[in-house]
């Protein structure tokens, strides 16, 4: 066997070996749920107020999979991502899935716009004060935290989201047993 | 995690700021071990034709997000490049720059190639300290709380790597090897390295089928590099020097 012939073994051998890890290590929706998280942050549970003025709280929602996204209307990026939550909120909503919009520092005029223009049918609160923000540490919108059955933090993601990412964050959440 | 470094009135990026301070290290070191007028202009051009084509990638790969607002092509968000598109167009900007300027593309590439490694560690580790390239949730003794969650410190993994293939490199270095085998032993770490790490990416959910697009995107940098790293027989006439 000549060094070239050799060379070629070596390399289907290698493309082999690679194949198998990479079909090995796939992404497989829904096989298992997410790994075992440790000393998960406990929910921080902020109050804000509904367009129409009402007081609420984010603790009403304990029990549901939330992603809490901090936007604002002025924010490009945050827009970009609308659409994408809204087509999870309406796939996964029936599943126990909630979308909670935290609109920081705004009034609520100017989001009660966007959001009938937008079409959003979830939940947009107004945290006025930036409350939810400082609580969980975020200081560039847009910013998503995943929030387990069980009222703990399992994701935070900073910058805006793709489709795949929150198919891939809250699915596996979703496949949890319920908390208590 | 310390995304942001407060200076004074100064919000520093920690993430932004490490990768900067990688790519002027990288071209430092390109320059210095090229030894050659071009290695200048071939460091712009590398590093101008990884932003443009590693972003251009992303967002392509991300079509649902950047396809809803393009401006997003433009923004500073040093997370999203797409790391194998960003490499293959710079080692293809260094041999356009080497053709242009006369200098042997080979030398150019082994350079660039032999420079990467520690810089790459240090943009790694700016990752880890900004939270930029999470890992999955682990309970391993050395998980890192990142995002809410103890998770794979995704960023040290990358950085030593990057050092195991810088002592890789360096070995071989010292060996004289032919040129271009060195940039095609990196191009195969690098390879080896997206295949490796990829699965443990938490932010990184491209995916056809379930694959990892980005390992297959490895997968062709590794067979790319064994091609170029591939025996030949030389004719007897030419082993015989007649």
């Amino acid at each position: 066997m000549t060094p070239e012939q050799r060379w070629s073994w070596l390399l289907l051998a290698v493309v082999a070996g690679s194949l198998g890890w990479i079909v090995a290590t796939r992404v497989q929706p829904a096989a298992q749920p997410v790994a075992a998280v440790v000393a998960a942050p406990p929910l921080v549970d902020v109050s804000a107020q509904t367009l129409g003025g009402a007081v609420v709280r984010l603790s009403e929602h304990r029990g549901q999979v939330i992603l809490l996204n901090l936007w604002a209307t002025w924010c490009p990026p945050c827009r970009a991502e609308m659409p994408l939550i809204q087509a999870a909120y309406e796939q996964y909503r029936d599943d126990g899935f909630v979308v909670l919009a935290l609109s920081q520092g705004e009034e609520a005029a100017t989001v009660a716009a966007y959001v009938r223009d937008a079409g959003l049918t979830f939940p947009v609160w107004l945290d006025a004060s930036g409350a939810a923000g400082r609580a969980y540490q975020i200081r560039a919108l847009p910013a998503s935290i995943f929030i387990g059955r069980d009222g703990t933090v399992r994701a935070v993601y900073r910058g805006p989201l793709s489709r795949s990412v929150i198919d891939g964050t809250v699915a596996p959440l979703l496949a949890e047993p319920g908390g208590s | 995690m310390y995304p942001l470094l407060e200076l004074g009135l100064l919000n520093l990026a920690t993430g932004g700021l490490t990768l900067l301070l990688a790519a002027y290290w990288w071209s430092q070191r390109f320059e210095r071990r090229a030894a050659h007028p071009a290695a200048a202009d071939a460091a712009i051009a590398a590093l101008v034709a990884a932003v443009l084509v590693g972003r251009l990638a992303f967002g392509l790969t991300h079509w649902s997000l950047y396809g809803a607002d393009p401006a997003l092509f433009l923004a500073l968000r040093i997370a999203e490049f797409w790391w194998p598109a960003a490499y293959g167009a710079a080692l293809l900007a260094i041999v356009l720059v080497a053709r242009w300027r006369g200098a042997a593309p080979a030398a150019l590439l082994d350079a660039a190639a032999l420079a990467l490694p520690w810089p790459q560690a240090l943009a790694s580790l700016g990752l880890l300290l900004s939270g930029d390239a999470p890992g999955q949730p682990t309970s391993l003794p050395w998980a890192v709380p990142m995002l809410g969650a103890l998770r794979h410190p995704l960023g040290a993994y990358l950085a030593l790597s990057a050092l195991a293939l810088a002592a890789a490199l360096g070995w071989l270095a010292r060996r004289q090897p032919p040129p271009g085998r060195l940039a095609a032993v990196a191009t195969f770490g690098q390879g080896v390295l997206l295949l490796l790490w990829e699965p443990l990416n938490a932010a990184a959910l491209t995916t056809v089928a379930g694959v990892h697009v980005v390992q297959l995107a490895g997968l062709g940098l590794i067979i790319g590099a064994m091609l170029a790293l591939r025996p030949t027989t030389r004719p007897l006439a030419d082993a015989t020097g007649s």
